[in-house]
């Protein structure tokens, strides 16, 4: 009993287990139908890639702000009181106290008690040492002087020391007079007037505070403003420079028919950029965008594909098109037999082919401010990579589009140059409107066939606007 | 051929459609049959021939050249047989074992029934007898492998078979016993 299942299973499986059936004829189409359809959920898939890599980047550029701004206070906050600085006893100048001198004494020479120290160190008011100080700035600015310099309890004044007149010049070097300060308050500085040391500038506009508006610290506010973003749109014609290496055998395929056959076309590119400006000259500019470029095709010739039985293929200087000839009936016709009065190709088409490529673009731009006022004006130039998201070509008949699918033998990236104007217009202090005329070229050809090789190039105006912050 | 495979495998990847096309022509008839064999006509068969088929290029990625091609694509057609039969029929259990009378001589009965005879029994079963006996007999599974692809206990599996066998076993007795009026009919 138990060999008669096997027997039975054996006849069944040595019968059916190899066994051949032909599908129906029409399978193929309907399997082939449904292939196609799987560039959208890519060009989906590219475009919330595209979504991440632009909120990492604002991420980081958010926090690399933010972690400048709090690293870097602005002078006024910062606390002029710091800790001693650490300087020797035994390098610090003998001089005679003056216990007579207070802090409640200098009050009433002058009224601003934040600035007291300052004119405590320098003997002179701020202006007259601003204007005189630069002769001095090598010479008394010791490479030992802390940034933070105890001011705080300075309790000398102008007054004070043009009340001491014999302290010796060589005794008065400014970071000695603050270490002295902190070890035996209060003390009496005693420099003539005229021979008094200076303070470096850059120590000086720190005791100053930005109070003081003197043209670097209106410098210090302008170049606060490193960062811009802004979004973009620009409208885009493209079209392409093509070389024919080898004609087809049997064919006129040659850059004659491709130029009079196809046309460039418009398309809308958008995007974000991001800008770093080094200085009021020099400005990185980086970010995305989508763009699209590609042609129109009002003559394109059909030929069979060889070693199929079903499919047929669109010749462009772009690449072939692999089409299912049932889909496009209504556009393909066959050729008439006198071929004087044909194109290339066994058979014609009786519509506008269009084929387009889209790109997510990742731009290196440097722009140089050649005009930098209320309407700026700058060059710019560089590279703008783009990474294939779309590739696909349509039919286009009395305002009715019938998919064909993709170009064959397309690169998956695209290495363009950039180079532009561009017109800035300022509208208020952080908002900026962008006016940017652009030509892009590629650099190496965006086709893999053997026949064709392919450089697009567009000519596009970025408009937008940029927040600086 | 292995090389010739393999970058067939690799443009279909790549979305060339006369890879694709070639794929399809070199393999199309011998995965119909499959189907065919879990379908119970054509146009059911057809179904799963196309949902299999896009399955197959959907996943190539993962074939990893470690086993036969044909046997990779054979177990996805048979799965995606598998799904739609559980999705179209609800499963009923059978409990009591069948026992079958008679036997039969294979090496007799292959000489005097063809494959497609076969085939039309196949068919002419029940879904559920139809694809246990499938599972066990062409796909060489065991029960235990039956019960957990169709979430049935072994025991159904095996009472599904045995009934299953029975049929067969009598319709192909039928068959050989009366070979001039089937062939002629």
């Amino acid at each position: 009993m138990d060999n008669e299942p096997k027997n039975i299973d054996r006849l069944f499986r040595n019968q059916l287990h190899e066994y051949h059936a032909d599908p129906p004829p029409d399978a193929w189409e309907n399997i082939y139908s449904r292939l196609e359809k799987k560039p959208v959920r890519s060009l989906l898939f590219y475009m919330k890639w595209a979504a991440a890599s632009v909120l990492i980047l604002l991420a980081f550029g958010t926090g690399y702000y933010f972690a400048l701004y709090q690293n870097q206070p602005s002078l006024a906050e910062k606390p002029i009181l710091q800790e001693k600085p650490e300087i020797p006893p035994s390098t610090l100048p003998q001089t005679a106290t003056n216990p007579n001198i207070t802090r409640n004494a200098h009050k009433k020479h002058n009224p601003e008690p934040d600035r007291q120290p300052v004119k405590t160190i320098t003997t002179q008011s701020a202006p007259a040492l601003l204007a005189n100080n630069s002769s001095h700035s090598g010479e008394n600015s010791s490479p030992e002087i802390p940034e933070q310099l105890p001011m705080a309890n300075m309790p000398v004044t102008v007054q004070d020391i043009s009340e001491s007149p014999d302290q010796n010049p060589a005794q008065t070097d400014d970071l000695a007079e603050f270490a002295r300060s902190q070890v035996n308050p209060p003390v009496p500085v005693q420099v003539p007037p005229d021979n008094t040391p200076k303070m470096n500038e850059e120590l000086m506009r720190k005791l100053l505070g930005t109070d003081d508006i003197t043209p670097e610290s209106e410098n210090m506010v302008k170049n606060s403003q490193k960062w811009s973003v802004g979004g973009l749109l620009a409208p885009m014609y493209s079209y392409r420079s093509i070389e024919v290496i080898k004609v087809p055998e049997g064919t006129e395929l040659n850059e004659e028919f491709y130029n009079q056959a196809e046309n460039g076309i418009t398309t809308l590119s958008s995007g974000l950029n991001i800008n770093y400006a080094f200085n009021d000259n020099l400005t990185l500019q980086t970010g995305f965008v989508f763009s699209k470029i590609g042609q129109s095709n009002s003559d394109v010739p059909i030929f069979n594909e060889p070693g199929s039985q079903y499919l047929m293929q669109l010749n462009t200087s772009a690449g072939n098109i692999i089409i299912n000839p049932s889909k496009f009936a209504s556009q393909i016709e066959i050729q008439p037999a006198d071929p004087k009065d044909t194109t290339t190709g066994n058979f014609g088409v009786n519509s506008t082919l269009f084929q387009n490529f889209s790109y997510v673009e990742l731009p290196l731009v440097i722009k140089y401010n050649l005009i930098d006022r209320k309407i700026g004006f700058n060059v710019r130039g560089g590279l703008s990579p783009g990474f294939m998201v779309g590739n696909n070509s349509y039919f286009a008949n009395d305002g009715n589009k019938l998919s064909s699918g993709i170009t064959q033998d397309v690169n998956q990236v695209i290495y363009n140059s950039l180079i532009g104007f561009g017109i800035d217009i300022k509208l208020s202090k952080s908002l900026v409107f962008n006016l940017e005329p652009t030509f892009k070229y590629s650099l190496f050809s965006i086709t893999s066939g053997e026949f064709v090789r392919m450089h697009p190039y567009s000519v596009s105006c970025f408009t937008g606007v940029s927040y600086k912050f | 051929m292995e090389q010739e495979l393999s970058n067939l495998l690799k443009d279909c990847i790549a979305g060339k459609k006369k890879a694709q096309e070639t794929l399809y022509r070199q393999y199309s008839s011998f995965l119909f049959g499959v189907c065919l064999s879990y379908s119970k006509n054509k146009a059911e068969a057809e179904d799963i021939f196309q949902d299999g088929f896009v399955r197959i290029y959907q996943n190539l990625k993962q074939f990893k050249g470690d086993g036969s091609f044909e046997g990779w694509m054979r177990r996805i057609m048979v799965n995606t047989a598998l799904e739609r039969f559980r999705k179209s029929n609800p499963l009923y259990l059978v409990e009591d074992y069948y026992s079958y009378d008679g036997d039969i001589d294979p090496e007799d009965a292959v000489s005097r029934i063809s494959a497609d005879d076969l085939l039309n029994l196949i068919q002419e079963l029940s879904p559920m007898y139809r694809v246990v006996f499938n599972l066990y007999a062409l796909e060489g599974m065991s029960h235990k492998e039956i019960a957990e692809k169709l979430s049935i206990s072994e025991g159904t599996s095996k009472s599904n078979l045995s009934r299953a066998r029975a049929i067969l076993q009598k319709k192909v007795k039928a068959l050989f016993t009366v070979p001039i009026s089937h062939s002629n009919g």
